[in-house]
């Protein structure tokens, strides 16, 4: 995705901003912000072990074709155990050109989707 | 995330959406591909281990190409402050199949969503399932639409709602029948445990052809006395029997998805139950 069609996806984000979300409460995306990055991320799992063996989650790895974990806006760990799986960082993905065809084509850029748009996400800095 | 062309990959991809840090907004965006033939299962687990407002509003755009199947679950445990806008597109190509199950087991502040399906291809299918639990002060509104698009397409949507307290869901449903010979099917059923909660139900159907099949059931209600009584008199406890019968409501069909997987999702949901 060139610079142009991104200036294009930030100019459409930043004028759904202003309208109220068509369904649910609205929320006030100023009051949140993108977190920096904790000291340890190895600390944070270890405490919400449980918390994630209750979502399905196993930090093991085991019985599973890949992991993709992220914490906040970071990806902090990516594998991949099976052949014909690929599992990469957006960005990069973006970056090789692999996913042009796909990046905002089944989610319209509209006031629904207002929140996201005001983080980093519209650059496809996290996620899979 | 891809799953190159042909590949069965039978075994499920554990994916994690983790907040860690309060007044923070996690935006993330994911792109499944599911190349032609392939079949990919994805387990999502999103939740917070923070007890201060936040916000997750993540973005994921779904691609399944012919003959293609995606598996996609997703688990909620989210906090009374945390307030969770997923927005959701799908594109199934002819003969593809996107099944998806989610469960929200713990309140949340608010939860919108409305997950877009739209089957392109001749003979797509897709499958929506939702357990919702939504109690304290929880505002819940959480909805399911597929456009079938391309002929002999067919859709179901069921969603199961528990509310308590002084919870308010609303379940939304639309099928948009565009094509010939095209099939679809809303199931909408709410429980209310508490007089202060709220269920409202939407199920919408939206026929633009004449020769397709379209229909809904829907019914919300509270527990049925009878059936507590009768539970009693077997030597279970009040609390057993109501537990017993929420769990009994929240059961749905849990369809062509691994044994790991469909024993996590019954996990998921006997925890939901459980906290009831």
């Amino acid at each position: 995705m060139n610079e142009a069609e991104l200036e294009e996806l930030r100019r459409r984000a930043e004028g759904a901003l202003s309208k109220p979300a068509r369904y649910g409460p609205d929320v006030d995306v100023t009051q949140f912000s993108v977190p920096p990055s904790p000291a340890s991320y190895e600390e944070i799992l270890r405490a919400s072990s449980h918390l994630l063996a209750s979502v399905g989650v196993d930090l093991s790895g085991r019985g599973s074709a890949g992991t993709y974990l992220q914490v906040d806006e970071e990806a902090v760990e990516i594998e991949v155990r099976t052949s014909g799986l690929r599992v990469l960082n957006l960005q990069q993905a973006l970056e090789e050109g692999i996913v042009d065809d796909y990046f905002w084509r089944a989610v319209p850029v509209t006031p629904t989707s207002t929140p996201r748009l005001r983080s980093s996400s519209v650059e496809g800095r996290a996620t899979w | 995330m891809i799953a190159e062309k042909g590949a069965k990959i039978e075994t499920p991809v554990q994916t994690c959406l983790l907040m860690s840090a309060p007044g923070a907004i996690q935006a993330p965006h994911n792109i499944v591909i599911v190349e032609e033939g392939a079949e990919l299962h994805v387990v999502t687990g999103c939740l917070t281990m923070m007890e201060r407002a936040g916000l997750h509003a993540g973005v994921s755009e779904f691609y399944v190409k012919r003959g293609g199947k995606l598996t996609y679950t997703m688990i909620h445990a989210w906090d009374e402050q945390t307030h969770v806008r997923p927005r959701t597109g799908v594109v199934v190509e002819e003969g593809g199949q996107y099944i998806s199950h989610y469960v929200n087991m713990t309140p949340t502040a608010s939860l919108q969503t409305d997950p877009k399906v739209w089957l392109v291809g001749r003979g797509a299918r897709a499958h929506l399932s939702s357990v919702i639990v939504a109690k304290g002060d929880s505002v819940m509104d959480v909805g399911g639409t597929v456009y079938l698009r391309a002929p002999d397409t067919s859709a179901e949507i069921v969603s199961r709602a528990v509310t308590k307290d002084r919870a308010e869901m609303i379940a939304r449903s639309l099928i948009s029948a565009e094509a010939p010979g095209v099939r679809g099917h809303i199931e909408c059923d709410g429980l209310l445990l508490s007089d202060r909660s709220r269920i409202l139900t939407l199920p919408a159907l939206d026929a633009r052809h004449s020769d397709v099949q379209l229909s809904h059931e829907a019914a919300v209600g509270k527990l049925s006395e009878d059936q507590i009584f009768y539970l009693m008199s077997r030597g279970f406890s009040e609390d057993e029997a109501t537990s017993m019968l929420v769990r009994g409501f929240m059961e749905v069909k849990l369809e062509g998805i691994p044994d790991e997987l469909r024993r996590q999702i019954e996990m998921a949901i006997s925890m939901a139950a459980a906290g009831l």
